[in-house]
């Protein structure tokens, strides 16, 4: 006899996806998770366009994420053109990235990761109970957003990072200003991790890999090898490294190194890079209740929470120690070449890579998304995880297959896509 | 009565047309009313006493709606934070905060309904 699960909408996740399930004999014969969004064709839509387009383009991939697709498209535009950054533009760029991981991690954390560790359906319906956990969850997200506005002249889509510099650099009263705001946030992000570390994990263990940026000294952010330990590579030889297919029942591409399946994101950021959090971020890792390296996926929320710590840490960093000097937007010499941008970004390593003509001319593009590298991972640890929980009722399964699936905070919309479970 | 104490805090999207109305309205009002353009909810969070323009689906003539009156979608997605939730959720972790919501509707001459807009700031401000 077979049992059918289709998971038909995923609530709580980015985007939207479809989980399918067969059980047969006791045993899981099918598990396939699927986007059930449309196809999004930024890379053909970008083609033909002009070098300095991708990163407004691009951006509008994702309104959650729409500063990590700027600073990728420029970084790849950049090295295309043989150009580097000054450092008071990487500074600037750093901090816009963390100001969005400081926004999207405290959004998702609160909203659409805690109701079901709490029991409850939504924020809303446990709102009553936890005001001042809400209350630090909004002041979190206001503050991701506050310094966006400043440092990007708008909270979404932001306008002022560009290719060869920063178009309205942030007047040193207002880094001034934005270092109050990340100060008055630290205790909000440090009440947020140990929150996060009260909550009960399920135990599991993915057999992925754990795989970001790092970068000798430093939380990598903009910079560095990919990989995990001594196997990693340069973002220049991605292609050697990185492959991606399709699968007939879905439209989300799917990403493997080597053939494996690998998992990005805040753990494996924290896996590989523990070592240079910053002093706050490092004291609560002394307070989490699992030890480093993890390969629990249901982690990644209390790595999300340090990550919020340390995001704000650094962040407070850069805003005391640079000082503002006008630049002018470098004009780029123009030549053909090919560029590719490597960064970390709130759910994982996101990559922009672009072919130039002699005339700036965009010829080809390739995007490859933190939930399209973690696509594969997820589906093949819902087929090991659903043994353990098929005597349990269907809706108990369904919620335990979300929480997983919640756990590694994807996108679908920038995927390709949401849970819909079909047990057949 | 003088409008220029007055916060006006203007939603919507310029570039959808369906969305535009408020945004559009808010150009036409007298220029001593301070409008503030809001893309985010969290722009709301710290203000006490709101007037609120935005557009209203389904109705035909400018109107003062209460915020209980606002339906709200469930959030599934961090994409589907409105002024709705965030007004409900602002309710419910007990920063309630004093809230005027003058609604447009989608459609109609901008001008026209610029006026009607400014009588209800007035009414707004004598509650």
């Amino acid at each position: 006899m077979s049992k059918t699960i289709t998971l038909n909408h995923i609530t709580k996740i980015e985007g939207h996806a479809k989980l399918r399930i067969v059980v047969r004999k006791g045993k899981v014969a099918r598990c396939e998770l699927s986007s059930v969004e449309g196809s999004r064709y930024f890379e053909g839509i970008v083609k033909g366009r002009k070098f300095y387009e991708a990163h407004e383009m691009t951006s509008r991939i994702c309104g959650i994420c729409s500063c990590a697709h700027v600073i990728a498209a420029i970084s790849a535009i950049e090295d295309a053109l043989g150009y580097k950054a000054s450092m008071q533009t990487k500074e600037l760029r750093i901090l816009m990235t963390l100001a969005e991981r400081i926004r999207s991690h405290a959004t998702h954390l609160y909203f659409l990761a805690l109701p079901d560790y709490l029991g409850y359906d939504s924020a809303l319906a446990m709102a009553p109970k936890y005001r001042n956990e809400l209350k630090q969850a909004l002041n979190l997200m206001k503050t991701g957003n506050g310094i966006i506005k400043i440092l990007a002249a708008r909270d979404l889509h932001p306008v002022s990072a560009t290719i060869g510099g920063w178009l309205k650099l942030p007047e040193q009263e207002k880094m001034a200003e934005i270092g109050v705001l990340l100060e008055k946030a630290l205790p909000d992000a440090i009440s947020t991790c140990r929150l996060f570390f009260s909550l009960k994990y399920p135990d599991f263990s993915t057999k992925g890999d754990f795989f970001s940026l790092m970068q000798k000294g430093e939380y990598a952010v903009l910079d560095g090898k990919f990989g995990a330990g001594k196997s990693n590579f340069d973002k220049s030889e991605y292609r050697k490294f990185i492959s991606e297919y399709h699968e007939p029942y879905t439209s989300a591409n799917f990403v493997v190194r080597n053939k494996k399946r690998y998992f990005v994101g805040a753990l494996a950021r924290l896996n590989n890079n523990f070592g240079f959090l910053r002093e706050n971020a490092k004291k609560m890792l002394k307070e989490c209740p699992f030890t480093l390296p993890s390969t629990n996926p249901y982690h990644n929320n209390a790595a999300q929470a340090i990550e919020l710590v340390h995001c704000i840490e650094h962040a407070i960093d850069i805003c005391r120690n640079l000082h503002i000097k006008k630049e002018k937007v470098v004009k780029m010499k123009l030549r053909s070449g090919k560029g590719i941008g490597c960064i970390e970004v709130p759910r994982g390593t996101l990559w922009h890579e672009y072919t130039l003509d002699s005339k700036g001319v965009i010829t080809n593009a390739n995007i490859i998304t933190p939930t399209a590298q973690n696509l594969l991972n997820m589906q093949e640890d819902i087929r090991e995880i659903l043994p353990s929980m098929l005597n349990r009722k269907k809706e108990d399964i369904i919620l335990e297959v979300e929480k997983l699936i919640r756990s590694y905070d994807p996108c679908f919309s920038c995927s390709a896509h949401f849970l819909e479970v079909e047990w057949l | 009565m003088a409008l220029n104490m007055v916060k006006v805090f203007v939603f919507g999207n310029e570039f959808l047309s369906f969305d535009s109305m408020a945004r559009r309205v808010s150009m036409h009002l007298p220029k001593d009313i301070e409008i503030v353009e809001c893309r985010s909810p969290d722009e709301i969070l710290d203000e006490e006493d709101l007037i609120i323009l935005d557009v209203a689906k389904g109705i035909e003539k400018t109107a003062i709606i209460k915020s209980d009156k606002l339906k709200t979608r469930s959030i599934v997605t961090a994409h589907d934070f409105d002024l709705g939730f965030f007004l409900k959720l602002l309710n419910s972790i007990g920063k309630k905060k004093k809230v005027k919501i003058i609604a447009v509707p989608m459609e109609g001459d901008a001008k026209k309904i610029a006026g009607e807009v400014e009588e209800c700031i007035r009414e707004c401000c004598m509650c």
